[in-house]
């Protein structure tokens, strides 16, 4: 008998008036030791068809359905007792935002402690003890250490961790993964799906993961479910899913997957790159006081960084969360003022510039933001939004003004009717649309785009990458790409700077780094990528930070050219690759 | 932690001061001084040489410095309205009735108001939650002298129940401790309820389920320890405010406490009075927001423990 | 670009004023309690036609204290005063006093709101302190030294009021205008080199609606109920103008036997606080859910 059977499986939420289907005639199963992966867009209903499996969804949800097993149990009749069993001790599930899922005033062991005394008659030390051989489980190093934090006290990548370790003390039959991954770092993200898969083999457990990244399926699960609008589209074994998809949606999820790359055809006659920053830097002070001691400190956000963004190029920037990435990008916008360095647009160095004589540079400079909700003002329409560029400028008759915006809103794919519209209207992808449309309406020549697509769903992220792509090309754009996902810099951006704790640790032109990166921060990146081809699964190495300064390239003199010192400097090793480097003698 | 302490009573310190200056400036903007010729009818040289007695003739600065140097000796000068004693001595003995009267109020409404705010919040959209709800409504909207009038027509005139007013006999007390008591139970049932309905919405209620804890557990361990937090940092602050009296109230039933002080004060211009009630209230909410800080650090781990690793 | 496929538009969305609406509209309290708010301010205004006596004049001295009748509806007071009359002529001062104070609060705490939300830092600072001064003092004690200084007046009472009003306002605006300039399509207006007033004016006031809709609205008990409170005292507005505060005043005397002179003004007072506040707290529930109960 399967472990997880589901018939029928129909939730709807009540609105005002009315009631709102979530999910509609779902029906899978499960058997034990099995993987099974959802994969779906955003409301899809991927989380909310497993949240009914275990009875958690809000009291306003109303479930039917034919058949709702677990564990043979019918989770719909099951009583109080009946369903303490089930949660944690026949399932546990681990969720999407780490941070948000403790409880932030009781420590991490307390919290383990609990759950393993809910199911079983046991004392408060042994229950510690217990904790804190799960902790080892989980790789947590200094886990005796770890069980007297709070939740704040720890990164996300640990306490999710520390979660895993929390659903595997009741020995689960299954485990469900509701997008486990999607708020870490890249990184991060692959040691934790490594971690899961380790576990599962490790206890003999079944696995739902649900995600909406396929590459994260094509790791770790069996049998797909491929969920869109609330329904089952296609379900069947991941090599099947993957090699010969039947539904037209899960053919467009794959197609996002595969986007194929050509480089812009950049503009060999200009000299003078569009944007040059020369040794850029943010530094923040920082106080600390012990007792009535006040000790001044600076931290680093970004150490004297250079990027060069050649005429008609898109340049991605690359680094995960505090690499200083984004940081770096405001800078060049103006819009966080540098500590040290210069801006050079169009031969002028703008780091110093006041208000009034930065406008003229206004006009030539944008940014796309990485939230496309809070991009634009809820309480403007479309024409408004798009207009305000010009507006501010001051630029033609307000006649003049809507008539430019309301041709911008074609140009980005948006009918000319959507222009009376207010934001709270449109998809995100539409919303994304429109920051594009206001970015570029100025005609600038440089545009910085922070994390344009991260928000957006597979299929979306796509849509929005080929139109950045054809305006590049039409308007001669320089486009600064900053990201974390390198597979969406792979199919977009013509050379890729590499950041590091503030610091850029490799820049290449992108098949290049891609093909051969030289600095092991680079590498562990690159391995991060999750497979987009089930057969292409493996096992992974994880660098820590001491790993990755211990295994610091080393040049000599003769190879690079370069004065040699003990501090990493990054150095030229082949034309347009420089690596951050020791240079010995 | 200790420097956030550290922090917070030098900004505590510091608003005091200037609400004293404030105060003291305030006071003695105004014509009308205590030995005004409208009232007191003297010859300019008696009246100088009291000005003198005072300390009233030097300049302002002065005169807040040495108050306020006073001030720190306990030393409040002496009430013109009862020459016989110090004002600290009046206070002390006004203070009593207000502190029993206001602080039963306190103590006997808040426990009620938590238990009604959870009662609301566990079981939302129900008789129980509506009725929380409107009596939160009530008691945090109609005045207490609305109330007062209300509980004296009621019990006093027309169901002859109790007496209306008045002060030492403890049958007295039961009218005007009820009016106290109205705040606090509406505040805490309403605050209550939102910290706990916001609390049963953050996602680790949901893991706690998942995790097969049982209701009771969630709720009287995680929900309320969590919703405690904000509890904590509202209770001082209205303590402070019911127990030094309500001028209507103790008007209403006639109790001598500190309000009823603080009227006959004004009425008479009582300067030093005036000054000191003031002062004295200001001082113990900058002491009770203080309070409230500390207890806030202390049950709050992100402040106590630090940032992190 | 012809690559680019845009779903057809489906049906229009609703928006967030339709969603505040009908959770307005499901709020019964709050929508009672605009009814009566909005019976009450067209009593105020329309006074002179639904009273059949005049309010100040003693013309029933004979009839001084004369319990509720279908000519008199709630009495005579002790002075000869049709007391119908009184309270509704009454609700013209608690009124106006309640809305021109929650008008005076807005107008000092938006600007101050919004300094110390958009710029931070020594500003904030600096006002927070301001607003820390008027947290520890005992409002009604401070109301009624100012009060009793002043000798009380009508303009006296709404400045005292707006004194004590605009903390609320201010912080509410501060907190939205906060979080808002935060949002990135303050930053595109930034990139695009806007000015912090055009940026304040443009984006932050309009995105603040809500905030300051509530802050007007709840600071107009609280102005009523200070009026009240002082006018209960002797501070407030001067007789003969017939003030609610006043008659509950004059009526405890007579409390034990004409009940009539201390119950109608009361609940006067009583219904028109507790329907502004019920409308209030509606309109607060309803605009920004996320304030619930604060």
């Amino acid at each position: 008998m399967p472990l997880v059977e589901i018939e029928g499986l129909r939730v709807s939420f009540r609105q005002y008036g009315g009631r709102v289907d979530a999910v509609r005639n779902v029906s899978f199963s499960v058997n034990e030791g099995e993987s099974v992966g959802i994969v779906g867009e955003s409301g899809s209903g991927k989380s909310v068809s497993c949240s009914a499996l275990l009875r958690l969804l809000p009291a306003t949800a109303e479930i039917e359905a034919a058949k709702l097993r677990l564990d043979g149990v019918d989770v719909l009749k099951a009583n109080k007792e009946d369903l303490a069993r089930l949660r944690g001790r026949s399932a546990a599930m681990i969720f999407q935002d780490p941070m948000t899922a403790f409880d932030p005033v009781f420590t991490i062991g307390h919290q383990i402690a609990e759950t393993i005394q809910a199911h079983r008659k046991i004392g408060k030390r042994e229950a510690l003890a217990e904790a804190e051989q799960l902790l080892l489980r989980v790789e947590i190093k200094n886990a005796a250490d770890v069980l007297g934090y709070y939740p704040h006290q720890l990164s996300g990548g640990m306490l999710q961790r520390a979660m895993i370790a929390m659903a595997l003390s009741c020995r689960p039959k299954i485990l469900i993964a509701d997008e486990p991954t999607t708020a870490l770092d890249v990184t991060i993200q692959a040691q934790i799906l490594q971690l899961i898969k380790k576990v599962q083999a490790e206890f003999g457990m079944a696995l739902i993961m649900i995600t909406h990244d396929l590459g994260v399926i094509a790791e770790t699960v069996d049998r797909v479910v491929v969920m869109y609008g609330g329904e089952i589209m296609e379900e069947g074994p991941v090599t099947e899913i993957f090699e010969a998809p039947k539904h037209d949606y899960t053919k467009a999820l794959l197609a996002s997957l595969h986007s194929r790359f050509e480089p812009s055809k950049g503009d060999p006659d200009a000299l003078a790159p569009a944007l040059e920053l020369r040794g850029l830097a943010k530094s923040y002070s920082t106080r600390r006081r012990r007792g009535f001691r006040v000790t001044h400190g600076e931290f680093q956000a970004v150490q004297a960084v250079d990027v060069v963004l050649p005429r008609n190029r898109i340049v991605a920037l690359v680094g995960e969360s505090g690499s200083g990435k984004t940081t770096t990008g405001l800078m060049a916008m103006r819009l966080t003022e540098p500590s040290k360095g210069q801006i050079i647009v169009d031969g002028t160095d703008i780091s110093r510039l006041d208000t009034a004589a930065l406008i003229p540079f206004r006009k030539r400079m944008q940014i796309v933001f990485q939230d496309s909700y809070s991009a634009l003002d809820p309480m403007m329409t479309l024409t408004q939004i798009i207009a305000e560029p010009l507006h501010i400028h001051g630029i033609g008759t307000p006649r003049e003004q809507s008539e430019k915006a309301l041709k911008w809103l074609e140009r980005v794919g948006l009918a000319r009717s959507f222009g009376s519209r207010y934001p709270h209207e449109l998809s995100g992808g539409q919303r994304q649309r429109v920051a594009i449309a206001r970015a570029l309406i100025l005609e600038p020549t440089v545009l910085v785009a922070d994390e344009p697509t991260s928000a957006l769903d597979v299929t979306v992220k796509a849509q929005i990458i080929n139109l950045l792509k054809d305006l590049q090309a039409e308007l001669g754009l320089s486009i600064l790409f900053i990201s974390h996902d390198l597979s969406t810099v792979k199919s977009l951006t013509d050379s890729v700077v590499v950041m590091y704790r503030g610091r850029v640790i490799e820049e290449a032109p992108t098949e290049r780094l891609f093909a051969d990166p030289r600095h092991p921060y680079t590498r562990a990146l690159l391995d991060a990528i999750p497979a987009t081809n089930p057969r292409e699964k493996r096992e992974r190495t994880f660098l820590s930070a001491d790993d990755i300064r211990a295994r610091t390239p080393r040049y000599t003199v003769i190879q690079t050219g370069s004065a040699p010192s003990p501090d990493p400097q990054l150095v030229t090793v082949a034309p347009g690759h420089r690596v951050e480097a020791i240079v010995t003698t | 932690m200790f420097a956030h302490i550290l922090r917070r009573i030098l900004s505590v310190a510091f608003t005091f001061i200037v609400v004293s200056i404030i105060i003291f400036s305030m006071m003695h903007a105004v014509p009308g001084g205590p030995f005004d010729a409208n009232d007191m009818p003297v010859s300019e040289a008696v009246r100088a040489k009291m000005m003198a007695q005072w300390g009233l003739d030097q300049p302002l600065h002065v005169q807040y410095l040495n108050y306020m140097w006073g001030v720190l000796h306990l030393d409040f000068g002496v009430p013109f309205q009862s020459p016989g004693e110090t004002v600290v001595e009046l206070i002390s003995r006004a203070w009593v009735p207000s502190l029993i009267l206001g602080g039963s109020g306190v103590l006997i409404g808040a426990p009620l108001g938590i238990l009604l705010g959870m009662a609301a919040a566990l079981n939302r959209n129900t008789w129980i939650d509506y009725f929380a709800s409107t009596l939160a409504t009530f008691g945090l909207t109609i005045p207490v002298f609305v109330t007062s009038m209300l509980l004296i027509l009621i019990f006093a005139v027309w169901l002859n129940w109790l007496p209306a007013s008045g002060w030492p006999q403890p049958n007295r007390w039961i009218l005007p401790i009820a009016c106290y008591a109205a705040i606090p139970l509406a505040t805490y049932a309403r605050y209550t309820r939102s910290a706990v309905l916001d609390t049963l919405n953050r996602p680790f209620v949901t893991v706690l389920r998942a995790k097969g804890l049982s209701e009771r557990r969630i709720i009287f361990q995680h929900v309320m320890r969590n919703s405690a937090i904000p509890l904590v940092t509202v209770f001082l602050p209205m303590f402070i405010g019911t127990a030094t009296g309500s001028i209507f109230v103790e008007a209403m039933f006639r109790v001598p406490g500190l309000g009823a002080y603080f009227v006959s004060s004004i009425e008479v211009r009582d300067y030093t009075l005036q000054m000191a009630l003031m002062l004295l209230i200001t001082f113990m909410y900058c002491l009770a927001y203080l309070l409230s800080d500390i207890a806030y650090a202390l049950l709050n781990p992100r402040i106590r423990v630090g940032g992190a690793e | 670009m012809t690559d680019i496929a845009v779903p057809a538009p489906a049906a229009r969305m609703r928006s967030p004023l339709w969603f505040a609406w009908r959770r307005f509209l499901s709020n019964k309290a709050a929508v009672v309690g605009g009814a009566v708010l909005a019976i009450l301010i067209l009593m105020a205004i329309f006074a002179p036609l639904i009273t059949p006596y005049n309010p100040e004049a003693q013309s029933f001295l004979t009839e001084a204290l004369a319990f509720p009748s279908a000519e008199h509806w709630f009495g005579v007071d002790n002075l000869g005063r049709d007391f119908y009359s009184r309270i509704v002529y009454g609700s013209r001062v608690s009124l106006t006093i309640g809305f021109t104070a929650a008008l005076f609060s807005v107008i000092i705490g938006i600007p101050l709101g919004a300094l110390a939300g958009y710029f931070g830092g020594r500003i904030d600072w600096v006002i927070m302190r301001i607003i820390e001064v008027f947290s520890v003092v005992p409002p009604l004690l401070a109301a009624l030294l100012l009060g009793a200084i002043t000798r009380g007046g009508y303009g006296t009472i709404v400045f005292i009021a707006a004194l004590f009003g605009w903390v609320q306002v201010c912080l509410l605006v501060r907190a939205q205008i906060k979080a808002f300039r935060e949002k990135e399509f303050v930053r595109a207006a930034q990139a695009l080199g806007a000015s912090p007033w055009y940026i304040i004016r443009r984006h932050l006031i309009p995105n603040s609606i809500s905030p300051i809709i509530i802050g007007f609205v709840l600071s107009i008990p609280l102005a009523m109920m200070l009026e009240a409170s002082l006018s209960f005292l002797g501070v407030g507005v001067p007789p003969p103008t017939p003030t609610w505060g006043q008659m509950i005043n004059e009526g405890i005397d007579f409390m034990f036997f004409y009940w009539h002179l201390a119950v109608f003004p009361t609940a006067a007072l009583a219904i028109t606080v507790l329907a502004t506040s019920l409308f209030g707290d509606g309109l607060r529930d309803a605009l920004d859910p996320t304030l619930k109960g604060r």
